[in-house]
């Protein structure tokens, strides 16, 4: 009898902003920018808006600099798996 | 930190080499709490600005505010903190000494406690501000404590006061 395999539930969700998830920001118009997430900050933003501090994805870019981003704007590529 | 201190070396009189330790860990545990401090604070005001204006521009707004910013990697040295915060068109520090007087020796405070913590996490102690020193008392950390309380409370102040001057509701 084959034995049956149950596919171990991932720990975190798939919508977990954590440290190294890729994503894009709309920032204005047609600038959509590739990004990198260094650290979520928490409800930290005015009115308890969650903030997310991330830098650019651009190989070329300074990886020592980073911004923050509402975690609304930010729209995180799917985790493949 | 404090109640550590007792534990390790007690409270009579003496020098206590075990706890230099401890007093090592508390001005480094400090100084890591107050960047937090002011790294939120700044994130609060940028989001804050960011939000008066229009949608469209908000994004925009918030990356100027925060890219590059010095306390998301360096210590919060008065340096730093002046960078930062007058990214949003005023003079931090002379705003911060107008409204105590006291808060010019407590920014020297500041800047002497970020010299400890550099030479404490790099183990290196030929800074000429630590006069051939190597080690901390506790009451030096808990002095530096002080200074962090009444310079957090401070800059809570001069930063709200700012923000109210471009006119939106009061942001907390």
């Amino acid at each position: 009898m084959a034995k049956i395999v149950k596919k171990k539930a991932s720990r975190r969700p798939r919508s977990a902003i954590i440290p190294g998830r890729r994503g894009k920001v709309n920032l204005a118009g047609d600038s959509i920018i590739k990004v990198i997430v260094v650290e979520d900050r928490g409800y930290i933003g005015y009115k308890g808006r969650q903030l997310v501090r991330v830098r650019y994805a651009d190989p070329d870019s300074d990886p020592e600099s980073s911004f923050e981003v509402a975690a609304e704007d930010l729209v995180l590529d799917k985790v493949r798996g | 930190m404090v109640a550590v201190h007792s534990a390790v070396g007690g409270t009579g009189p003496g020098r206590r080499y075990a706890t230099e330790q401890v007093n090592n860990a508390y001005a480094v545990l400090l100084s890591s709490q107050f960047q937090k401090f002011c790294r939120d604070l700044h994130s609060l005001a940028a989001d804050y600005i960011a939000n008066l204006g229009p949608p469209s521009i908000r994004k925009v707004v918030m990356v100027r505010f925060t890219e590059g910013r010095k306390l998301d990697t360096g210590n919060p040295n008065p340096g730093n903190l002046g960078s930062d915060f007058n990214r949003f068109g005023f003079d931090f520090w002379d705003k911060v000494h107008s409204v105590n007087p006291k808060n010019a020796r407590r920014q020297e405070k500041l800047k002497e406690l970020n010299v400890w913590r550099n030479a404490i996490s790099h183990h290196d102690f030929a800074a000429p501000q630590l006069a051939g020193r190597n080690f901390i008392r506790l009451k030096e950390v808990t002095g530096w404590r002080r200074t962090c309380d009444a310079l957090a409370t401070e800059f809570d102040n001069v930063v709200l006061r700012h923000l109210m001057t471009f006119g939106g509701a009061a942001p907390w």
